[in-house]
């Protein structure tokens, strides 16, 4: 295997692929380089369409590996084992977390990353983000604004197949979409209550990376439900299915699974990487590969723990963090705060199929200016679904009269959780623990990070204008719940790499760049400056197919 | 309710219970953790265990709970995925139901008449034993092929997602 290439990609998730992809059509030999192991489409999907009985424990899991191998993914709901083969191993790849602050790091470790985990839920961001900390101060600016990153939303969506209901709004701008999904008549009630009694506020159906009609040869959804046990029509947007695929196509791209990414060698004198260091997961043995151009993309945190552990002379805070600013400002979206209660009525009508999407209330929250009535800053969205309740509902007695009941379908019940927009705080940060280290001694990373104030104020307006909500769609035995506030819950880690204009204070520059290593890219996570309240993946990808495009332009001058 | 109700439901049950009685004592203090060929119910509570699932779910134009091998299934889980903390109610409360036949009736829960039995039941179906006991075997017999299959619109692929309106007699849909 050659070890010289015109351009490294490190990870293959949702970043990585798209990484890949531009790079390799641009002509460039790419060596994608995965800590996790191989991944065969179709192949590898043993819990696809496997119904609970195939499995020993079905919905109980097996509890005791759970507690020695999964503690933290097994928290998570869509662990189990059907899709058990995709998740971190979290005996073998540990962290550490700071005492009284849990942190919820869930990790892929499989080709294809967290794209075959995801919730599939694309939203863009509009300039009511990328001007958020500009105007209210937290946080630095944003080096780009939505004009910047516009074309290349629609570039990506036009490519993975979003489905999704143009609405016209500031704060959530359409996207190039594929037909919506179909609400039912409970969430129609619910949209209509709402818009009726809440001006300023409305429900849409969720935009998500999911076909509802063919699309660049892949077919769409079959509303089996669960996506993540991963899909043989590929009917859901995922790495392993799509950019690494069309990347393969170009006949440019090596994939190395099993490969964990130690460090980045850099050149005093150069001031560029050199080399990746890479250590194979299964035998240990040391390789190093080097490339024109590094394109990290190994998630927010995996991608920080390989700068902060590629130290060097000219480096001695780790590659890159001259500012200071790598591994600080953490971010993630607040998580599982929710609302929900029984839809009286519309006991005709049922479902057919499991709709792989909910509904979408976009941010109403301090959207031209504060809100008097908000102690808060920033705002938040809200994502749910209605639904007749099944037979693991409480149902009273035993015996005929019983199975009878639990055996039709419940009552409509409509739940709605909010996704809240986390502010950057230098104190939220990770950093390498100073003693421990992984399997292949590597320092392991340490995460010292949790809600604050704006988060929990947030979180109670969540909680009172869902119920409001509900309330006014006729919607009884209402309730609220805070969630467990443990941040790393909403998987959207961004911001320890931030992109910024000023080198003193961010990472990289508004390519993706590194201020200080011109030949090294960040296009997951890691480069967010700030938030927003929307789900972060479509972003990403608009992000890194835009870095990689410059990228390419920058190798094919001459420049790289 | 979900795994994770049951977990919190089983460890609420478990703190507070007074463990009284001789074979109490006796079962708290023996390891649980059923190693190779032990098992953690004898064939006395076997049966009640199976009396009491197809009490739950008893047998109509559908399989019932022993047709659906569920009594299998809950000891499984009582076995392997309750700590011996979680589930030492549970045997209690079995315990003490056929315990407690035998006063009234002279002979085991499971060989009491369908009417004792359900007066039975009824009066212990707000403790813990009978509450952790139903979760299991509603879960168990829905998660069985026989259960989940007889079930109208199970449809694992089903090609589409649409509403449909239910007939209005029988609450299903054609």
């Amino acid at each position: 295997m050659s070890t010289e290439f015109d351009a490294i990609v490190i990870g293959s998730g949702i970043s990585g692929g798209w990484a890949a992809k531009e790079l390799s059509e641009k002509g460039l030999k790419t060596l994608v380089l995965e800590r996790g192991h191989h991944v065969e489409h179709i192949r590898d999907y043993q819990g696809e369409h496997q119904p609970p009985w195939h499995y020993r424990y079905r919905d109980y899991g097996d509890r005791k590996l759970h507690e020695t191998d999964y503690p933290i993914q097994s928290k998570f709901g869509w662990f189990n084992d059907h899709n058990r083969q995709f998740w971190n191993n979290d005996r073998l790849n540990p962290y550490v977390q700071a005492e009284g602050k849990p942190f919820n790091w869930v990790r892929a470790d499989a080709l294809g990353g967290r794209s075959i985990l995801w919730g599939r839920q694309c939203y863009r961001w509009s300039d009511l983000d990328f001007e958020a900390n500009k105007r209210d101060g937290h946080g630095i600016d944003w080096p780009i604004r939505y004009k910047d990153i516009e074309p290349w939303y629609s570039y990506v969506e036009k490519y993975a197949g979003i489905s999704g209901q143009a609405e016209g709004l500031p704060q959530l701008p359409d996207g190039e979409f594929l037909k919506p999904m179909p609400m039912n008549s409970v969430e129609k009630h619910v949209k209509a209550a709402i818009e009726e009694n809440y001006p300023g506020r409305m429900m849409t159906i969720g935009r998500v990376a999911v076909l509802t009609e063919p699309h660049n040869g892949r077919a769409p959804c079959h509303y089996c439900g669960p996506c993540h046990y991963g899909c043989s029509t590929a009917s859901y947007f995922c790495s392993l299915t799509t950019t690494l695929p069309a990347a393969k196509a170009t006949g440019n791209v090596t994939i190395r699974p099993d490969s964990v990414v130690e460090r980045l060698e850099t050149d005093p004198k150069s001031g560029r990487v050199t080399g990746v260091d890479v250590i194979d997961a299964n035998t240990k043995e040391r390789h190093r590969f080097s490339g024109r151009i590094v394109f990290l993309c190994a998630s927010a945190i995996g991608s920080t723990q390989i700068l902060m552990n590629s130290k060097s002379e000219q480096h001695p805070n780790g590659l890159a963090n001259g500012s200071g600013a790598l591994g600080r400002y953490l971010m993630d979206h607040t998580f599982a705060t929710g609302v929900g209660g029984v839809m009286p009525g519309f006991l005709d009508r049922n479902t057919i199929g499991q709709r792989p999407n909910g509904i979408y209330i976009p941010r109403f929250r301090n959207l031209d200016g504060q809100d008097e009535d908000a102690n808060f800053l920033r705002g938040y969205g809200f994502q749910g679904a209605a639904r007749r309740e099944g037979w693991n509902r409480d149902v009273p007695g035993f015996g005929k009269d019983f199975k009878d009941a639990v055996s039709k379908p419940g009552p409509w019940v409509m739940y709605m959780s909010g996704f809240g927009e986390i502010l950057p705080y230098a104190d939220n940060q990770v950093t390498l623990d100073k003693k421990k280290v992984d399997r292949f001694g590597i320092p392991l990373v340490h995460v010292n990070v949790e809600y604050k104030d704006n988060e929990k104020k947030m979180i109670d307006d969540i909680m009172a204008r869902g119920t409001e909500m509900l309330e006014a769609a006729g919607a009884v035995n209402v309730h609220a719940w805070p969630g467990p506030m443990i941040m790393g819950s909403g998987v959207h880690e961004m911001g320890t790499a931030r992109m910024g204009h000023d080198p003193a204070t961010s990472v990289l520059n508004g390519w993706n760049q590194a201020h200080e290593v011109p030949n090294l890219f960040v296009t997951d996570g890691a480069c967010m400056t700030s938030g927003s309240c929307v789900n972060p993946s479509i972003t990403y990808m608009a992000i890194t197919a835009r870095a990689a495009g410059h990228a390419a332009e920058l190798v094919r001058a001459g420049a790289l | 309710m979900n795994r994770r109700e049951l977990l919190r439901a089983a460890i609420g049950s478990g703190t507070g219970l007074a463990l009284i009685g001789l074979h109490r004592a006796c079962l708290a203090g023996a390891n649980l953790d059923a190693a190779p060929g032990q098992e953690l119910l004898d064939d006395e509570l076997r049966r009640v265990l199976a009396a009491i699932a197809e009490c739950i779910i008893p047998e109509t134009d559908t399989p019932g709970a022993i047709a659906a091998g569920v009594p299998q299934f809950a000891e499984l889980i009582l076995t392997d995925w309750y700590t011996p903390e979680e589930r030492q109610p549970v045997l209690d409360g079995m315990r003490a139901l056929d315990d407690a036949c035998v006063n009234d009736y002279g002979r085991g829960f499971a060989a009491c008449t369908a009417a004792e039995q359900v007066s039975e039941l009824t009066r212990v179906q707000d403790g813990e034993m009978f509450k952790v006991l139903k979760s299991l075997v509603v879960n168990g017999y829905f998660t069985s092929e026989p259960g989940a299959t007889s079930q109208h619109g199970y449809d694992p692929m089903p090609g589409v997602y649409k509403e449909v309106v239910l007939d209005a007699a029988t609450g299903r849909w054609s």
